[in-house]
């Protein structure tokens, strides 16, 4: 047995892929056919995957390049590096309240869930606190450590996902798919926007910027990283349309959940699939949410350098949670999460462009 | 290897996290079945009575020991839908009924029969969390009641009418069976589909046979399908496995049972804008009895392929027509072909499809039917 050497306080850019398609899937799974379906016909959807896919990749590799201009920095000093700091300042403080927002949004929405799927007698108030404590845990331990977890739970996922698709085929009926290219150019675009949402993880690239140790490689690992997500996404869309149909998953709240609650396996132990992929999908959660109350941290760390991280953690943790009870039933924790999807589209979409543009007409070196 | 290892024992630790959740499964009334009835007395409320039957296993007495009790339980209540039935039932039931485990749902025709009751009666099933989509949904000549009181060999009337239509695949006088996810399919894009009919017989047996209309502009029952209809339409739309047709040919009777069914429906362009659908039907089979002098031989494949074509020929031709002039109810995914590969003109005609204008019934089909002898059993 050789021993683990994991005193080293940085993540090598095969983690750094684990975690980003960790953190994508993680939040973007469950309702993601359903915010195509609303808006494109048959299976066209899958172009407004794909589009924006290679959109998202293109972003990637961008955010990939601000690692590699600035080895060993973190985000607030990879923005002062390339604007000035008036400009910098509130920037940085939109970044950390939302990567807080989505790690309150997360928090509900297991809540929410659970209650529905597994724990019907328990509020939702108790399970997100629960969730919550739990999380708390993994954020008072080491940073690298948080983001390894990934490399071990991404493949289980990545496993259960297709298992997903491929224990359905036998009720899946191929012509759902028609008609086929008969929505217009609106539909695709708006089928576009709302599924930015389930790229919204992407933005982890730019929080742990300063633990890659190999900022060359930054920008291939993050975008097989995604590239992973986009199949995932793919594979799932197709097999909801084609077990639901395109009208079917439109009408469905979770049509992720309900493809596992299809699965029938004769035995009796994998009867109940829908059981064994949500148990895994909590694990997911966990690391996602983790994570983004971790980018928050790394945010409000190099705002105040002389505070300990554990204090940190004792502000911000209350915040979140109180702001994770606002939402009102299933329509409110909906509005949030578009209103999150339209925010990261912003954050993390629109915003590393100018930059990178401005980083490179200055000239900055790596 | 080693990491291979790792990944398998933590798939399987993964499932130990489960549990049985906050479930106590002591304190659950499991439904296996459920059933639901027009009931005549109405109350102040517009909305129409019903009569809802829970059937609910008692897994003590499945046990092969105890022979004399019943194995389930029948609750029954009226209400206006189905929350209302169970918790009404709830006043008198000392377990909350637990729908994961439902395999059945019956619907009376009489029900069935008033426009949009079943879609307003089916949410109740496809809302709720716990309820599976491949539950399985019939329409039952007369009361469900009675139905879910039938006892054979099978204890559980539910599980008896369930493996009934697993044994489906003997015969092909029945529509095919329908999940309930696909039913809620049907009703969301407001199509015509079949359900699979049960009929009454005595105490001991339940006849699973023929079809029900349900039209997808009102989403009620209109017409029912005899068997010999129901077989003409799974012909015709390439579901008619395990299927058999009875001809007389030079004296001698022959039985052909078809293997595989396949259909694919096509439009013909034409010049005077006349919609012409051709449905191509390809049947393989084999001969399963001749009833004829033992000394004789089997006449030649080819001879007997002919007849098969013309009876089924027959038997569609006058089905077809009954369909377009007297139902007026597209269920031959005629409509469905349209709007997913000629959808542009489908939305021209989707709103005079079945009423109004009824193009259906206008257009004209053709059928070209393709049969194949494989083999005639151990005899020449």
């Amino acid at each position: 047995m050789s021993k683990v050497k994991y005193t080293d306080r940085s993540i090598s850019a095969k983690e750094l892929m684990y975690a980003v398609a960790s953190m994508v899937i993680g939040v973007g799974i469950f309702n993601l056919p359903r915010y195509i379906t609303t808006v494109t016909n048959g299976i066209d959807g899958v172009i407004s995957i794909l589009v924006m896919g290679g959109i998202v990749l293109g972003i990637v590799w961008i955010m990939g390049q601000f690692v590699r201009m600035f080895p060993g920095k973190g985000i607030y000093e990879i923005l002062l590096g390339i604007i000035p700091k008036p400009l910098a300042l509130p920037l940085i403080i939109i970044y950390g309240a939302f990567f807080a927002l989505l790690a309150a949004y997360e928090i509900r929405a297991i809540a929410e869930i659970t209650k529905k799927y597994l724990l019907p007698n328990t509020s939702s108030d108790s399970l997100s606190l629960l969730f919550l404590l739990v999380t708390l845990y993994a954020l008072f331990g080491s940073r690298t450590a948080l983001i390894r977890i990934n490399s071990m739970f991404l493949p289980v996922v990545l496993i259960v996902s297709l298992l997903l698709v491929v224990l359905n085929i036998r009720i899946m009926h191929f012509d759902n798919f028609y008609p086929l290219l008969t929505t217009d150019l609106q539909g695709y675009g708006s089928g576009m926007i709302n599924i930015f949402f389930s790229f919204t993880g992407i933005s982890i690239i730019l929080s742990y910027s300063y633990l890659v140790n190999e900022p060359d490689k930054a920008s291939s690992a993050a975008v097989k990283g995604v590239f992973i997500s986009i199949i995932i996404y793919t594979l799932v869309f197709v097999s909801c349309v084609a077990v639901f149909s395109n009208l079917g998953t439109d009408f469905l709240e979770n049509p992720t959940i309900e493809l596992g609650k299809e699965i029938e396996l004769p035995g009796g132990f994998f009867e109940r699939f829908e059981s064994v992929y949500f148990t895994i999908w909590i694990m997911t959660i966990f690391n996602t949410t983790s994570m983004s109350i971790d980018s928050s941290l790394v945010v409000l760390e190099s705002l105040f350098k002389k505070v300990k991280k554990e204090t940190l953690i004792v502000i911000l943790s209350p915040i979140i949670f109180f702001v994770s009870m606002v939402p009102i039933g299933m329509e409110g924790l909906e509005a949030m999460g578009t209103f999150i999807g339209r925010l990261s589209l912003a954050l993390i979409a629109i915003v590393p462009v100018p930059l990178y543009i401005i980083a490179k007409i200055r000239g900055v070196k790596s | 290897m080693k990491k291979l290892c790792y990944l398998l024992s933590t798939l399987l630790l993964i499932n130990l996290l489960q549990g049985c959740g906050a479930r106590e499964i002591e304190k659950k009334a499991f439904v296996i079945g459920v059933g639901i009835d027009q009931e005549t007395m109405g109350d102040d409320s517009n909305q129409p009575m019903m009569n809802g039957t829970f059937q609910v296993a008692v897994p003590r007495s499945l046990k092969p020991e105890v022979t004399n009790e019943k194995a389930y339980q029948n609750f029954q209540e009226k209400g206006h839908d189905i929350s209302e039935q169970i918790s009404k039932i709830a006043q008198f039931s000392n377990k909350e009924l637990y729908f994961a485990h439902n395999q059945i749902i019956l619907v009376s025709d009489k029900v069935a029969r008033q426009p949009e009751r079943m879609e307003r009666l089916l949410d109740f099933f496809v809302r709720h969390e716990d309820i599976r989509r491949s539950v399985r949904v019939f329409i039952t000549k007369g009361d469900t009641k009675q139905y879910l009181d039938v006892e054979n060999n099978e204890k559980l009337p539910s599980l008896y009418i369930d493996t009934l239509s697993a044994n489906v695949q003997n015969h092909s006088r029945t529509a095919s069976i329908k999940r309930l996810g696909d039913l809620q399919e049907d009703l969301l894009a407001h199509r015509s589909f079949v359900l699979p009919m049960l009929h009454y017989k005595n105490t001991e047996e339940i006849k699973l046979g023929g079809a029900a209309i349900i039209k997808g502009e009102s989403s009620r029952l209109t017409h029912t399908l005899n068997e010999k209809d129901t077989e003409a339409m799974n012909i015709l739309n390439g579901e008619f496995q395990k299927g058999m047709l009875f001809f007389e040919l030079d004296e001698d009777l022959y039985i052909y049972k078809t293997d595989k069914s396949k259909s694919k429906i096509k439009l013909v362009p034409t010049k005077n804008g006349q919609l012409t659908f051709t449905i191509k039907i390809s049947l393989e089979g084999e001969i399963q009895e001749v009833n004829k002098q033992m000394d004789s031989r089997t006449v030649s494949a080819d001879h007997v392929k002919k007849e098969v074509e013309k009876q089924v020929a027959k038997k569609i031709e006058s089905f077809i027509k009954k369909l377009q002039n007297q139902y007026k109810t597209d269920i031959l995914g005629l409509g469905v072909y349209m709007e997913k590969h000629h959808h542009k003109e489908w939305l021209k005609l989707k709103n005079d499809w079945e009423t109004g204008e009824n193009h259906f019934s206008q257009v004209k089909i053709n059928t070209q039917i393709h049969t194949t002898i494989s083999s005639a059993g151990g005899l020449r």
